[in-house]
């Protein structure tokens, strides 16, 4: 997890701009791949990106270092990256699909290290695809970002057993698929 | 303990690294002996681990800063409260990072506050209070006391006036 520090923070709170930058350069790349693993969808990540960084803008002034200032911005960006994700799986009637296009095409130029880390990021948006937005979440923060359960609880607002219980379901499901897909390509 | 259990604990604390030494070791010679646990927490491993392991972080395209940044000079400027400006001053201090101090800190005032509270009143000390009844016996013995006595009277006054 990223540290900003309070003076930073207080700065930003305050309006100065310079430092509101150095929170978005500090912060931006966390909040965009948490959304893009949660929404799947690049285009649809980057919105959630900007909105994020509004809100954050607008509430800066009301934050009072109750918790920390990641965990809070993980809560924003999470609870957006949701929505967003509960928003499109609506208007496709409830079928989420993996977008392949979107996902697959790399931000930078396509070297050749990325062209070889191209299927293992389309491992992961598959397997994600397969588990509802709550789930979703839990394991992107659990299992790429990886916060505790204690940290997953305070980011998504509920209690610890609570987040056990989506963990394990949404992995239940994620090995039902790999011996699916095992099986198929036997 | 039954498999399906095991297996719920494979699942989520023993993947995640939360169980506690002797949870540990039951889970450990429960896989010793059942293949069908063993295999499956092979699988959780490789399918559950493995995969999310080399994820890389993402880097937002440049347009996203560009639209930030054009929305927030639109928007008025954010307006902390003093009270906001001054507690967030106050946590940046290195101090108010390690709880163990300043709960010190406040229990040394606190005991301060209380020593100084519970000294007595100089003026009720045994010995100001014998001094001021000395005082009023000498008043008594010269008749300072004595309303009746309205000056005038005595020898020195007489001597003076």
């Amino acid at each position: 997890m990223p540290e900003i520090p309070h003076d930073i923070i207080t700065a930003a709170a305050q309006g100065d701009a310079a430092a509101f930058e150095t929170i978005y350069r500090g912060c931006a790349g966390l909040v965009y791949s948490t959304a893009c693993r949660i929404v799947n969808n690049r285009e649809s990540a980057a919105e959630v990106t900007q909105e994020v960084f509004i809100a954050v803008y607008r509430k800066l002034p009301s934050f009072a270092f109750r918790s920390s200032f990641t965990t809070w911005l993980y809560r924003i960006s999470v609870n957006a990256a949701i929505n967003q994700a509960r928003k499109t799986a609506r208007e496709q009637g409830g079928i989420v699909t993996y977008d392949e296009q979107t996902m697959a095409v790399p931000t930078m130029e396509a070297t050749d290290d990325a062209l070889e880390r191209e299927p293992k990021r389309q491992l992961i948006a598959r397997l994600l695809t397969a588990l509802n937005p709550d789930q979703r979440a839990c394991i992107v923060l659990r299992n790429i970002d990886g916060l505790s359960y204690e940290e997953i609880a305070a980011t998504l607002e509920i209690n610890v057993n609570t987040v056990r219980s989506r963990l394990k379901r949404a992995r239940e499901k994620l090995i039902a698929i790999r011996s699916r897909e095992d099986r198929h390509a036997v | 303990m039954p498999c399906e259990k095991i297996q719920d604990r494979l699942l989520t604390d023993h993947l995640d690294g939360r169980l506690s030494k002797a949870e540990h070791e039951k889970i450990a010679a429960h896989l010793k002996d059942c293949a069908t646990c063993r295999e499956f927490a092979e699988i959780a491993k490789t399918t559950l681990l493995e995969p999310f392991a080399e994820a890389e972080q993402l880097t937002p395209p440049a347009s996203v800063w560009q639209a930030v940044r054009q929305r927030i000079a639109a928007e008025p400027r954010p307006q902390a409260s003093p009270l906001r400006a001054f507690l967030g001053k106050l946590l940046a201090l290195p101090v108010a990072r390690k709880p163990a101090l300043v709960l010190a800190g406040v229990v040394s005032v606190a005991l301060l506050t209380a020593i100084l509270l519970r000294q007595p009143n100089p003026c009720n000390l045994p010995g100001v209070v014998n001094l001021e009844n000395q005082i009023d016996y000498v008043a008594a013995l010269v008749g300072e006391d004595d309303d009746d006595n309205e000056g005038l009277e005595t020898d020195i006054e007489q001597y003076f006036l």
